[in-house]
């Protein structure tokens, strides 16, 4: 048998320094700490859709990790097609689980995605060139979740420049999209009313206009203030009308002077209205969630005050307060058809902004460790 | 069965001494990397306590230390991984030419054995995968013995301290060669058999038709790599748009590489019984 | 006995067989001449599925060719089929362990007869002692067939009156064997049956015994009127 004595000493060779390898990888990884939410009081369906992102990082371990009411999933222990897609699309993922096959052939879903509790509208944007004039086609999908049912319709537009928001408004899709003139370079804000049934545009609006000014060295822009939940139903959609004077420095363009005007529109009357807050006297608008807008201010001990705005009734509500004393602890925000929800330290908590109650609270724990030391939160944002 | 085993083993012990040399290689090159990345690191460490005139432990506050990653960086590290790479591809090609080339032609031999001739390629793909893994498995141990000289080398004080799975994690021929998950490995080199199978297959085309198997060699190279990646492509904007999803792209790549690899093998067996010259 | 029917056989558009038919006889040594390049050694690759035929049927004892025949048929082609770093007793054991029918007391037996030694590496042996390696990985084998291609090619003449010596012992006797050959003297005396090859067809094909008696003419006089006439 001598002859097989190289093949062998090979093959233990193999079996012995590959297993182990492998066996103590995943053994690494067997030993990360299953964090998980615990309900300490309130309604548990409002972090359902919640997602916590954040790393543990302890030893040889630095594993990036995603907690959901559902528990927690480190990038270790991702499949290979999960690690290759990438961990951040959660509402595409969420969505591809529940909604596989009207799912198909999106690649991306962020401010061309609508969802309410009864329609799912997703829409495709594609350009074509004709006559040296690009156009857009919208490719629209709806679908009805009760009924399963499902719509397709394709609409074209001309100086498109992207997609700013959908809407469903009685029984209407409104896609509002910014357009840009290729010769004036002036800005508009328009909402294509299009009627499912009959599958063409209805009616277009401009909502708002910012026409170029004749100095050179002006510009004007409107954005559209972020929103904490991109495919959620808005009572309110808020622009941000600006003009901007420029001024060639020694180091590049620089801006000097900027103008600008917060403005509301309501989708369901759709009329707009102009908001006076200015950023000197409120502070920080932070975040939008279709009916409050929400300015943080950090007191002098610390603490964080959340001041949410109610657009419709143009007042404030009383101010939420997080205490954060010494620490100085990193705070993750976001907010939800009317709720605050804060994750501060190892707790997770809802705030009705109306009422000023915690409706939800939460602690992250690991078995009976509630030991965060080595992990960092840095991320907060719904699926 | 147990043709198949000596066959194997008859074949595995052909290349044993080119594989146990470029063990001895690897092993020699990279402990090289170690004594030059080591010997560099303390003469700069030396050299700038005696220009500063600093005790030992006022330089150790300004000093960067070094972490054993700097000698996975030294090419005399990477360099024998490709050497060795390099030999294993030559090899591919070498375990079929060198029995009908030259003054003795083995081949003759092989192909009148009373056993099933595709035992010959099963046991030239076993030969050929035994030596990747067994030099995959001697890389691993390698580290291992080049990282405790390096700990010998370095004082306590003036190392960095870093975990064996970072270290494979950071160096691109590491993370390659030994991805830290399983799954990234039973790709990796799953991907590897194919291709060894798909090329023997163009070798047995070549050396059944000569010439004309040369052609058709690279055609049916071409049309495994078409097939392949046919799903890929098909999924893209101009055809299906995206329709499936990335996990089922997946698995109908894994049922296309298994059939592309059953394919090889069925053609390679029907061109060892029937086709192939001596 | 080993059969050829209609077996064509092309490289290309060039023919080498074109519809060859004979039998050898277990028992019996037939001899396949002709001059170079008629195809006597494709005809012995083909017996041992070294190389494709394009039509026609070759059988061994009725049964076409499976690994099973190797195990019934040696072929001792004029190259060197064993691994040149290889010792003889190393050739040897590969043969035991992939051969039933390895014959060891023979491997034996024929290592005295050929003086060859088992330490010796086959790379540092001279043509004509590889020649006899050679003949003795085949010989060795209890099989029913021999087929050898050109055994006296190039070697020197020691070692083809030892060579001519195996076919008249107990080595050969019983046994079926197809020599192939460009020059007959040696063994014109050993041979039962001639086989004239030329153009890939089988001109002639004669038992010696009988053209003898008959017409009493000798391989190498039916030669010449094949090949001059």
């Amino acid at each position: 048998m001598k002859k097989f004595i190289k093949s062998t000493i090979v093959m233990i060779l193999i079996l012995g320094s590959l297993g182990t390898y492998y066996v103590q990888s995943a053994m690494v990884t067997n030993d990360l700490p299953r964090y998980h939410i615990e309900k300490v009081k309130g309604e548990e369906e409002l972090i359902d859709n919640l997602i916590i992102r954040g790393t543990y990082s302890h030893e040889e371990v630095n594993d990036r990790f995603v907690l959901t009411n559902q528990g927690i999933e480190y990038s270790s222990e991702l499949n290979i097609v999960e690690r290759f897609e990438g961990q951040y699309n959660f509402t595409r993922q969420r969505l591809r689980e529940k909604y596989p096959d009207f799912m198909r052939g999106t690649q991306y879903v962020h401010n061309n995605l609508y969802e309410d509790d009864q329609y799912l509208i997703l829409v495709k944007e594609d350009y074509e060139y004709e006559q040296s004039e690009a156009q857009h086609e919208l490719e629209i999908s709806m679908l009805n979740k009760e009924s399963k049912e499902e719509k397709e319709f394709e609409v074209t537009v001309k100086e498109m420049s992207h997609i700013v928001d959908i809407q469903y408004v009685d029984s209407n899709v409104h896609i509002y999209i910014k357009k840009r003139n290729h010769q004036s370079q002036n800005i508009s804000i328009v909402d294509l009313t299009i009627n499912p049934n009959s599958g063409s545009i209805e009616n277009e609006t401009v909502l708002i206009e910012s026409k170029q000014s004749n100095k050179k060295n002006q510009y004007v822009n409107i954005s559209q203030l972020g929103e904490s939940v991109n495919y959620a139903p808005m009572q309110y959609l808020l622009f941000r009308d600006q003009l901007e004077t420029v001024e060639e420095g020694t180091d590049g363009m620089r801006v000097t002077d900027r103008e600008s005007e917060l403005l509301a529109y309501n989708t369901e009357t759709g009329e707009d209205k102009k908001l006076d807050l200015s950023q000197k006297e409120y502070g920080l608008a932070a975040m939008f969630d279709g009916k409050y807008l929400y300015f943080e201010v950090y007191t002098e001990q610390g603490d964080l005050v959340m001041k949410p705005y109610n657009v419709e009734s143009e007042s404030f509500e009383d101010s939420i307060t997080i205490e954060v004393g010494k620490q100085r602890t990193n705070i993750l925000k976001t907010v939800k058809d009317g709720q605050l929800y804060i994750v501060h330290n190892s707790k997770v908590k809802v705030f009705d902004v109306q009422s000023g109650d915690v409706v939800y609270e939460g602690k992250i724990v690991s078995g009976d460790n509630p030991d965060l030391e080595f992990v960092y939160f840095d991320f907060v944002e719904f699926k | 069965m147990k043709n198949f085993i000596k066959l194997a083993n008859f074949e595995f012990n052909r290349m044993s001494k080119l594989l146990f040399a470029l063990m001895g290689f690897v092993l020699v090159v990279q402990l090289g990397a170690v004594f030059y990345e080591t010997s560099t690191f303390m003469s700069k460490f030396n050299q700038y306590m005696e220009n500063e005139q600093l005790t030992r432990e006022q330089a150790l506050m300004n000093f960067d230390t070094i972490s054993f990653g700097a000698v996975m960086g030294n090419i005399l590290f990477f360099g024998p991984i490709f050497i060795c790479v390099g030999a294993i591809l030559f090899y591919i090609f070498l375990i079929w030419y060198r029995d009908w080339l030259g003054k003795n032609t083995f081949v003759y031999r092989l192909l009148m054995l009373p056993t099933e001739r595709f035992n010959i390629f099963l046991s030239k793909l076993t030969t050929v995968l035994m030596a990747t893994f067994g030099l995959v498995a001697f890389q691993l141990v390698a580290i291992l013995i080049e990282r405790s000289v390096f700990n010998l080398l370095i004082p306590d004080d003036l190392r960095q301290e870093v975990y064996f799975n970072q270290l494979m994690n950071t160096y691109p021929f590491t993370r390659i060669l030994l991805p830290t998950n399983f799954d990234e490995f039973l790709i990796f080199y799953g991907t590897g058999i194919l291709s060894v199978v798909v090329i023997f297959t163009v070798i047995l085309l070549e050396r059944s038709f000569r010439i004309k198997g040369i052609a058709l060699g690279i055609l049916y190279g071409l049309a495994m790599v078409g097939l392949v990646l046919s799903p890929i492509i098909i999924n893209e904007e101009w055809f299906l748009d995206h329709y499936f999803y990335l996990s089922e792209i997946f698995w109908i790549e894994v049922v296309v590489s298994l059939i592309a690899l059953a394919l090889s093998m069925i053609i390679s067996r029907k061109l060892l019984n029937d086709k192939v010259r001596v | 006995m080993i059969e050829f029917k209609n077996v064509v056989k092309k490289y290309g558009r060039k023919v080498v067989l074109d519809g060859v038919n004979f039998t050898a006889n277990k028992g019996e040594i037939t001899c396949l001449i002709g001059v170079n390049g008629v195809g006597k050694t494709t005809i012995m690759n083909a017996i041992m599925k070294l190389t494709p035929v394009q039509s026609g049927e070759i059988l061994v004892d009725g049964e076409k060719v499976t690994k099973k025949t190797f195990e019934k048929v040696a072929f001792i082609p004029d190259a060197a089929t064993m691994l040149p770093n290889m010792k003889i007793e190393e050739a040897m054991e590969f043969m035991d362990d992939f051969y039933t029918s390895w014959n060891q007391s023979r491997a034996n037996e024929l290592l005295d007869f050929f003086n060859l030694k088992k330490k010796d590496k086959i790379s540092s042996l001279s043509k004509g002692n590889t020649a006899k390696v050679n003949l003795l990985m085949g010989l060795a084998l209890d099989v029913d067939y021999i087929l050898m291609d050109e055994p006296f090619s190039g070697i020197d003449i020691f070692t083809r009156e030892q060579i001519a010596e195996v076919f008249t012992s107990h080595l050969i006797e019983d046994r079926g064997v197809i020599i192939t050959t460009h020059e007959i003297n040696d063994i014109e005396h050993l041979i039962d049956k001639a086989v004239l090859l030329d153009n890939g067809t089988i001109y002639k094909e004669f038992n010696t015994e009988t053209m003898r008696e008959d017409e009493g003419k000798s391989v190498i006089d039916v030669m010449r009127e094949v090949y001059r006439g």
